[in-house]
């Protein structure tokens, strides 16, 4: 074993022991997904005089705009689990402890399918299938439950500043969320130097339909198949919630209906597990909010905008030195969100 | 001009070679994952190679119709056609970005568009259902 690898076994047991009050063993502690990203790590330990598995996530090493780094998201994820959220709970913040400079928690290991391709089509998965989106809309609407009457002080605090274009998005998005991100995905384009007739068209849709005005909580931001976590006996756990902020709730209710999270399963809208209408009921039965179709229809154009920038902004990762080719392969493919979002215009009606 | 094996025969050729000789040699599947991407990029640049020219020739074509007031020069030349594809593309979404198209000419610039981007994924992804009632 390394001197670093050593090394780190070394500060996870002193931080451990520090957070916990008590002796820790460190059983095991090797990096998750074959190596190649070493932001998270799964940890055994024994402490507090049981055994324990868990998951260390540590900041990313280059992160997308609007993100929170591990600091606001463990704040998010106590706040979900407070809700009653099924989430793996989070705990034990730690600077410095994977690298200098990087905030890591420990998360509760929860197995299970997260690989949307499998998710969608897996054999395995099949029974799984049929109340998943059922369980997710009563997931969502615990979620939404959170709102900056609430929880006031979830994004604003300086310690868990979200690193972002917009110097403040906790407080700012309270008083106007479409703005912000009206704004947000203007100055993605504008970074692109190239002409976007497509995504200026979808942006003018957006702009002359802005909602009037929206209720606002939490949303998860980023609440689509791929962060969730599946087992033949339904939905164990809901992940990633870097992306989360103050927002309006038909924005969750329709990322989950972009094109690309179908993994190719155009017959159920939802994440490609289920049609719309009983997602929707299910929403409104939990939360007690109707759902506005036209507000998820509004959002849903505005997540194939956003997810058409995300891709080629992914483009222009690799052509700053991040030399991974599915990031440039991925940028190609911002034509099939463009499409799908003039192609729902098109229509007007999901 | 070079003589045969021509460049799309040359990148059919890798494609194959990746998907049938590299990639099941591999067994990391992040890695193999990428050889596949690889694969797939070498087959979308042999298809563009084949439709490139007619495809920028329709776009031009529709785009002249939607930015009439713009002197263009006759007998333009492969890469002075680009760039004109490029500058009235340019202009459109100067145009739609401060609202100068509006009513029917949105319309029309939202049928252009969808068209266009039929074509892009015709090379891009040839599987990608662009039905309009798709769900």
């Amino acid at each position: 074993m390394s001197d670093e690898r050593e090394a780190l076994r070394a500060r996870v047991r002193a931080h451990v022991e520090h957070e916990s009050g008590g002796p820790v063993e460190v059983r095991k502690l090797e990096p998750l997904a074959g190596g190649a990203c070493q932001e998270s790590w799964l940890a055994e330990l024994h402490v507090g005089g049981a055994e324990r598995r868990l998951v260390l996530r540590g900041d990313a090493r280059t992160s997308l705009p609007g993100s929170l780094d591990r600091t606001g998201e463990q704040r998010v994820v106590q706040a979900a689990v407070a809700a009653g959220v099924r989430t793996p709970a989070a705990r034990w913040l730690g600077r410095d402890l994977l690298r200098a400079g990087s905030n890591a928690y420990f998360m509760d290991w929860v197995s299970g399918e997260a690989i949307g391709r499998r998710v969608v089509k897996g054999p395995h998965l099949e029974a799984a299938r049929v109340g998943l989106g059922d369980e997710l809309a009563r997931e969502l609407a615990k979620i939404h439950s959170i709102t900056p009457a609430n929880n006031p002080s979830l994004f604003d605090r300086t310690d868990g500043k979200s690193r972002t274009i917009d110097p403040a998005p906790g407080q700012a998005a309270h008083l106007d969320p479409v703005g912000i991100l009206l704004v947000q995905t203007v100055t993605m384009l504008d970074a692109l130097g190239e002409p976007r007739p497509a995504i200026e068209l979808a942006l003018r849709w957006l702009q002359d339909r802005r909602p009037a005005s929206s209720e606002v909580t939490l949303v998860h931001g980023d609440f689509r198949v791929g962060n969730f976590l599946v087992t033949p006996s339904g939905l164990a756990g809901i992940l990633d919630w870097e992306f989360s902020r103050w927002g309006t709730p038909a924005e969750d209710l329709a990322w989950i209906s972009v094109r690309d999270w179908r993994f190719g399963r155009n017959d159920f809208p939802v994440g490609g597990i289920s049609k719309r209408e009983p997602f929707y009921a299910a929403y409104e039965a939990a939360s007690g909010r109707p759902v506005d179709r036209d507000q998820v229809l509004y959002w849903e154009v505005f997540g194939n905008l956003r997810w058409a920038l995300g891709s080629l902004h992914q483009g222009l990762r690799y052509h700053a030195g991040d030399r991974d080719l599915e990031l440039i392969a991925v940028a190609r493919r911002a034509a099939e969100m463009e499409y799908e979002a003039l192609r729902l215009i098109d229509k007007g009606r999901l | 001009m070079q003589d045969k094996p021509d460049k799309q025969m040359l990148l059919q050729a890798i494609s194959e070679f990746l998907l049938t000789e590299v990639k099941p040699a591999i067994s990391e599947s992040r890695l193999s994952f990428r050889v596949l991407i690889a694969a797939n990029l070498a087959q979308v640049v042999a298809k563009e190679l084949v439709e490139e020219d007619a495809q920028e020739a329709h776009e031009l074509q529709r785009l002249r119709t939607l930015v009439t007031d713009i002197p263009v020069a006759e007998h333009l030349d492969r890469p002075a056609l680009q760039q004109l594809v490029v500058q009235l593309n340019t202009e459109l979404a100067e145009r739609l970005r401060d609202g100068r198209i509006a009513g029917a000419q949105l319309d029309e610039t939202r049928r252009h568009l969808l068209t266009t981007l039929r074509e892009k994924l015709s090379v891009n992804n040839p599987f990608f259902d662009t039905r309009p009632d798709v769900d």
